[in-house]
């Protein structure tokens, strides 16, 4: 049988729980801020992520992100590949290599018109694989979507993710899960 | 005044909002970022 499926009496045993394939790990919220850490969400008990993010900018700003080593360690020195295709009234299609960060999206300020993302970001945790991102952004005051994956070539083993943008401050709520094999 | 980071750690649950150190500011300057029109001084 595959859970959940319940009935009342039932006992929920750790097998039981041991056995959901997706946990919610953590949401956080911030407001102005220039920069977000999100530490120690990725660890060995789980193969792959996805994180959904609800926010906006101070001003007309692109979001990046970072992988984190250690507590709070940024890997700065990553080469980030990302490649995808974006659009508007058009199809934009773009193959960037060696860039410094990853790109989720380009959206403006209207807090009324908030932006959301959904990354899907695989393997972080385990050594010696490639960590890819896939993301998928729509901004909601410019209905810009942005398609986008990314493929970091080290190996390093992460534990982390920092979300900056690239002009003035960012407010939302981002929540990572767990994917468990 | 530099501009705040948000902490989380996921596996304390806990947050702490702060000002930015400056190293941690160097690094956001480094990154290309500007400050935009929210008031945060850009020292």
């Amino acid at each position: 049988m595959t859970y959940p499926v319940f009935s009342t009496g039932d006992v929920f045993y750790a097998s039981d729980a041991n056995a959901i394939g997706l946990w919610k790990i953590s949401t956080t919220t911030f407001s102005a801020s220039a920069g977000v850490e999100i530490q120690s969400c990725f660890n060995s008990s789980f193969q792959n992520y996805k994180v959904f993010l609800t926010y906006y900018g101070s001003a007309v700003t692109n979001t990046q992100t970072q992988y984190m080593t250690g507590t709070n360690t940024k890997d700065t020195a990553a080469t980030y590949n990302r490649w995808g295709y974006y659009w508007t009234t058009i199809i934009n299609g773009f193959n960037l290599a060696n860039q410094t960060s990853d790109f989720i999206a380009n959206h403006f300020n209207a807090a009324a018109n908030y932006s959301t993302a959904e990354l899907t970001i695989y393997q972080p945790n385990i050594v010696n694989v490639h960590t890819v991102m896939s993301v998928r952004s729509w901004s909601g005051d410019t209905g810009l979507g942005a398609y986008l994956d990314h493929n970091k070539k080290t190996n390093s083993q992460y534990t982390g993710l920092y979300i900056f943008p690239t002009t003035g401050t960012i407010t939302g709520t981002a929540t990572v899960y767990g994917l468990r094999q | 005044m530099k501009p705040q980071i948000t902490i989380h750690n996921a596996e304390t649950n806990e947050t702490v909002v702060r000002e930015m150190t400056d190293d941690e500011y160097q690094a956001l300057l480094d990154s290309g970022w500007t400050p935009g029109d929210d008031n945060t001084d850009n020292e």
